[in-house]
Order: C-alpha cells, then sequence, then structure tokens
C-alpha cells in the first residue's frame, strides 16, 4: 500500500470519526478533527499536485485520463459518503435517545448540525483528490527549487484555526425559541406549557446553551416540574410535589447532542419565584472553543412566566 | 414520351406541421371538459398519468439519430431549463407526498426519459461503447457536473445553516420533502443534464429522415409538451376571471324577524384552483341585523382546492351602530405548482335592519 493510499485511509479514519453515532457529543473536538481533515486534505493535494483543480491544457495524457476518471468516480463516492451520513445520522438519533433524554418535541430544529455540515463539505471538497491520491502510481514530483514553497498550503491550517476562534468571538450570539401551550404534562387546577430555547456562538460553529423546561401555572404561582433539584413551589401541596420526579424529558439542565461538538460547555440553572407568584427560570453557561479556556465566553437564556401564564420574557 | 422527371402525386392527406400544437389543444379541451362535467380529480390525475406513460412509451421509440429535434442544442438547453424549473419548485413547493408533488415527480420521469434519448446516454454508457468526441465531452461535462453538484449541494445547505435560525428551520421542513428528490436528481442526472446543455447540435449526412419517422416525431414532441405544458396552463388558469354563483332566498316561519338565506360560490381557476363558499341565514327585525348560522369563524373554510393552497386572511363578523350586519371572508390562493402565483377572493355579506341586502357576494 503506498504512502498516498494510507493518507486516504487515514482521511477516512478521521471523516468517520466526525460522522460516527457515538460518542453522541465530541466535547470541543470536533474543531480538532476538522483541522486534521485540513491538513490532510492539504497534504494530499501537495502530492497529487493538486491535479484535480488543474487546467487542462497543462495536463499530460496521463494525468488527464487519471483526472476524469476520478471526477466520474468522485460522483459514486459522494453518494455512498452522504447515504454514510444518513444512516449514521439515525444512529446518532437512537444512541442519543438512549444516552441522553431527546430534546421536547417544540425544540428549536437541528437537523444536520455543525458535525454534519463539517463533514458534508469535507466529502465535497475532497472526493476528487482522494480518488486521484488512490489510483495515482506515485506521487507528483516537485522540482527542488519549490520544496519550501510546496508546504507554504499549509499554512491554511493555523489560519483556520485562528479564523475560528475570530469568528467564534465575535460573531454574535444567537437564539432559537419555541414553546408549546397546552405542553405535554397535564396537572390538575393547573396549566402547563413546554419551553425550549438554544444560544449559540459563531452561527452553529461554537457552543451552546439549552433552555428545557415544563412549567406549569395554577393561578397562585407558576413553577418548573420535572427538576427535582429546584425548590418547591408553595402553593403546590407537599404531597403532590413529592409525587414528581426528576424527568429530564421535561427539565433538562444539559446541554444535548450537538452543542458542545464545537466548544465545552458548562452551564447551571436556577429557578426563582417572587412573592407576585411569577417564576424566573435563568441558565447561565460558559463557552469556550480551545484549550486552556481561550475564547470563552458567557452566555444567559432567561424565561419569565406570571402565575397566570403569560410569558414576560424568553430568550 | 413520358417525361424524365416522374411528377408525384401530392397526398391527398399530409400530416400537418402543427401537430405538436393540434396535440396539446386536443389534450386540453378533454381536461377542461372533464372539469366541467365534474369528472372526480383521481380520474383526471390517473389520465394524465396514462398520457404521460404513454408519451415517454412514444419517446423511447424514437431513434436517437442526427437531425431528430432532440439533437438540437436549443431543445436539450430547454429540457435541462426545465428539470432545473421542477427541481427548484420541488425544493420551495410542494410535499413529495401531495397531489402536486406527485404531478411534479412525473414531469420529472418523463424530462429524464427525454435526456436519455437526448443524450444517446453517453454519460452513464462503458468507456468502449463511446468515441473519442463522446468520450471528451462525457468528461467535460462530469467535471463541470460535479463542480455544480458540490456548489449547489454544499453551498444551499451551508447559507441555510448559517444564514438564521429560521433558514435551519426551513431546510428541516425540506429534507423530509422535495430536497431529497432534488438531491438524488442531481446526483443520478446532473452529468447527463450537463452533456445536453454542452454538446453542440447533431449534424448528420444522412438524408432527412421518412416521412413516417417525421410524422412519429412531431406527435412524440406534441405529446411531451402536452404533458409539460398542460400542469403549467392550468395553473396559470389562477389568473383568469372569477366565476360566482349567488342565491338569496326568503325563509318564512322563523321566529327571529325576517330571515333570507344566502348562497354564494366563488370559483377560481380550472381544474386547478379553489372554491370559496357562503350558506347562511340571517335575519332582521327592524332594529338589527343577526346571523342565525353560517357566519362563524369556523365556516371560513374553500369548499375545494385542487392544487393549490388557500389560506383564510380575513374572517370576521360585525354589526354596526346603525345594526347593519358585515360579514367578510377573504382568502388567498396560491398555486402548488407555481407557488409565486396566487389570488385573492373575496365574499361579503351586508345586510341591512330592514332586511335589505346592501352587498352580496
Amino acid at each position: 500500500m503506498s504512502v498516498d493510499q494510507r493518507l486516504v485511509l487515514a482521511l477516512l479514519a478521521v471523516w468517520l470519526l466526525l460522522i460516527a453515532p457515538y460518542p453522541v457529543s465530541l466535547d470541543g473536538w470536533a474543531v480538532t478533527l476538522v483541522l486534521a481533515l485540513l491538513t490532510l486534505d492539504v497534504v494530499l493535494g501537495m502530492r497529487t499536485g493538486w491535479l484535480a483543480f488543474a487546467r487542462g491544457g497543462r495536463l499530460d495524457e496521463r494525468e488527464a485520463a487519471l483526472r476524469d476518471r476520478a471526477f466520474r468516480l468522485a460522483f459514486r463516492l459522494a453518494a455512498l459518503g452522504i447515504a454514510t451520513m444518513l444512516v449514521t445520522g439515525y444512529l446518532s438519533a437512537i444512541v442519543g435517545f438512549f444516552v441522553e433524554h431527546q430534546p421536547s418535541p417544540v425544540g428549536p430544529p437541528n437537523p444536520i448540525g455543525a458535525r454534519g455540515i463539517a463533514a458534508l463539505l469535507e466529502l465535497l471538497a475532497i472526493a476528487p483528490t482522494a480518488v486521484i491520491a488512490w489510483l495515482q502510481p506515485r506521487p507528483v514530483q516537485q522540482p527542488a527549487s519549490s520544496w519550501r514553497l510546496g508546504w507554504l498550503p499549509l499554512l491554511v491550517v493555523p489560519f483556520s484555526a485562528l479564523l475560528w476562534l475570530l469568528a467564534v468571538n465575535a460573531l454574535p450570539p444567537r437564539s432559537a425559541l419555541a414553546h408549546r401551550v397546552p405542553g405535554g404534562l397535564s396537572m390538575a387546577d393547573a396549566t402547563c406549557g413546554d419551553f425550549t430555547a438554544r444560544r449559540e456562538t459563531g452561527f452553529g460553529f461554537g457552543g451552546a446553551i439549552r433552555l428545557q423546561v415544563a412549567v406549569c401555572w395554577n393561578g397562585h404561582q407558576a413553577f418548573a416540574v420535572g427538576d427535582t433539584t429546584l425548590p418547591a413551589p408553595a402553593s403546590l401541596p407537599a404531597e403532590e410535589h413529592a409525587g414528581f420526579r426528576m424527568d429530564p424529558g421535561l427539565t433538562n439542565c444539559r446541554p444535548q447532542s450537538g452543542d458542545s461538538d464545537f466548544g465545552r460547555i458548562t452551564q447551571g440553572c436556577t429557578e426563582t419565584i417572587d412573592q407576585d407568584g411569577t417564576m424566573h427560570y435563568q441558565v447561565r453557561g460558559r463557552v469556550w472553543p480551545a484549550a486552556g479556556g481561550l475564547g470563552a465566553r458567557y452566555l444567559r437564556l432567561e424565561l419569565t412566566v406570571t402565575r397566570d401564564g403569560r410569558i414576560v420574557n424568553f430568550g | 414520351m413520358i417525361a424524365s422527371s416522374v411528377r408525384r402525386l401530392r397526398p391527398v392527406l399530409r400530416p400537418p406541421a402543427s401537430w405538436p400544437f393540434a396535440v396539446f389543444i386536443l389534450v386540453l379541451l378533454i381536461l377542461v371538459g372533464a372539469s366541467a362535467t365534474r369528472i372526480p380529480l383521481s380520474v383526471a390525475f390517473a389520465a394524465y398519468a396514462l398520457f404521460v406513460a404513454f408519451t415517454i412509451r412514444t419517446v423511447r421509440r424514437l431513434p436517437v439519430e442526427p437531425g431528430i429535434w432532440l439533437g438540437r442544442r436549443a431543445v436539450r438547453r430547454g429540457l435541462v431549463a426545465l428539470i432545473a424549473l421542477v427541481c427548484l419548485d420541488f425544493a420551495i413547493g410542494p410535499a413529495l407526498l401531495s397531489g402536486a408533488g406527485a404531478l411534479l415527480f412525473l414531469l420529472l420521469v418523463l424530462c429524464d426519459v427525454a435526456l436519455g434519448r437526448a443524450t444517446s446516454r453517453i454519460a452513464s454508457a462503458r468507456e468502449d461503447a463511446v468515441d473519442e468526441r463522446q468520450e471528451a465531452l462525457r468528461n467535460r461535462a462530469f467535471r463541470a457536473a460535479y463542480a455544480v453538484f458540490a456548489l449547489a449541494i454544499g453551498g444551499s445547505v451551508l447559507i441555510a445553516y448559517v444564514w438564521s435560525p429560521d433558514s435551519r428551520a426551513w431546510m428541516a421542513t425540506r429534507l423530509s420533502g422535495g430536497a431529497i428528490l432534488v438531491f438524488l436528481q442531481l446526483l443520478f442526472f446532473l452529468p447527463a443534464m450537463t452533456v445536453a446543455w454542452m454538446e453542440p447540435d447533431r449534424l448528420g449526412d444522412e438524408p432527412a429522415p421518412a416521412r413516417a419517422r417525421r410524422g412519429l416525431e412531431r406527435l412524440a414532441m406534441g405529446m411531451v409538451g402536452a404533458a409539460v405544458l398542460l400542469p403549467i396552463v392550468l395553473s396559470l388558469t389562477l389568473l383568469g376571471p372569477f366565476r360566482t354563483v349567488e342565491h338569496v332566498e326568503p325563509i318564512v316561519g322563523m321566529p327571529h324577524g325576517s330571515c333570507q338565506y344566502f348562497h354564494a360560490e366563488k370559483q377560481v381557476g380550472i381544474l386547478f384552483g379553489a372554491t370559496q363558499a357562503l350558506n347562511a341565514v340571517a335575519c332582521s327585525d327592524g332594529i338589527r341585523a343577526e346571523e342565525a348560522w353560517g357566519l362563524n369563524s369556523s365556516d371560513c373554510l374553500p369548499s375545494s382546492a385542487v392544487f393549490v393552497e388557500v389560506l383564510s386572511t380575513r374572517c370576521s363578523r360585525t354589526t354596526d351602530s346603525n345594526g347593519t350586519l358585515r360579514f367578510v371572508y377573504s382568502a388567498r390562493v396560491r398555486s402548488s405548482l407555481l407557488p409565486f402565483l396566487s389570488r385573492d377572493m373575496v365574499l361579503n355579506l351586508e345586510l341591512a335592519r330592514d332586511g335589505r341586502v346592501v352587498r352580496f357576494p
């Protein structure tokens, strides 16, 4: 097996790791995988002489035939790759359901996720070059005078890392909100609703904090249900409150799959009920994309619901 | 002495040059007539599907050789543009498993069959089945097609993901709908579409095809034109005039004063369209006019909607200080196949307190 073929297999291994259904969350390592893929892309490009992007006039017959065959095969490779992504995406949903509770049905949609987007773009960009590298009998010989210049393209890797870090810090955070009243929970003498929100950095390519809470209101107080670590509402009889248990399907103070692929996250949730019976639910989180807390950002999500169910603040 | 040149007798009957247009008009008249006689839509749709199947069979009978209409670049480029429009419609328009989605799917199948005939299927042919010129064309087409495919799929997914949470939600809905079909169309047929776009007119040294084949060619062209244009033309009838039927009848014996029964139907479009209906009874006693039944928000529903979407924009009932009853039901009708086409339909009822009908419908 040639060096180029080994590089293609390494590329495939890293790509499969990026789309693998387990672990459900990469805990900030996705950016490392993407940079590794970028490095392998540049190395493969240099070893193939960037044949996939070369103009036809400069190629000899062998190179032209190799390039043409590569593009025909690249279509099939792209189809196979996307089919693999669909299968792993489906498995991911199953694993996510058993490892952690799935988001509320009214949650903000995240059909592909940042990991999926990165894997798709990588597949489409590198497929022809990977086929050329696999099929070519020997690497392109670089002229001796151009060796130093030949490794300059690798600078795109640290440059991309820097660009990503800047984007995650400079771009404003974005929120997606959803709620449904009445929600999935029913309670005697009270109305309940499901509230879900997500606040992300880097337009989806940083980390994100998540708010997921089931709120009920009975005319005296509004209160969260499903998290027994939160204080019990005074208007609810003790024996009724004792009947509730921890239910992450209702209220969950953890980031979910897709939230911490490109950044590490810690978040905490608090609930206070004021003397008017208005509930203030707050999620505070810290998102840091790189080691050592470099580029860390503090995010917040709030939900305020009055005792008669009026939403005063959400987002 | 017999002249050396033989004078051929003109045939009594000669295929007219306007056969394609004639086929199209005939099919249009049949379907419009079916609409007028209220043949169920399912029957009309089954008939259309059968017609498309016959068209595919007729197109497949055409020999692929120089001079045939599919050998002309302008025709092939038109075919590629049509496929692109159908894909765009699928990406932003009707759901896959809907009536309009099924219609678009049939169109797409027909276009793909025509595409295969137009390109002699060289995009998927074995290497030993193509000559050097075809091989060079195919190679250029695959390179261009891959670039288009990567930019279209990768670019649209990335932009939809990054643009806003709303665009992300839109992508989620489309991924479970027609966008999957668009992806498969591009994956399997984009190289052939590129070949069809790039290949120059096919020229031949042979004499023009025999008269019988010319007739078959014209018939096939007419059938393809009819199959493609028919849904478009029927969708365009949404822009035509409204057809309104109204009827007012006094009702005796009701305890609420003088009552009248109001019936109105407003229809737009031929076969592809919607009907807005109003059936109500309102009464007046000299002091105020009031609704007996039929003028509530639950009554503001379309009577029928065929390959259109109907969105109720206003449904209100008020009685002013003079005792005049006013009811307004307005709806926006949007074509499922041509989403940029829409019409507003309004039904009004104004009944004065003395029983005078001020405005209807």
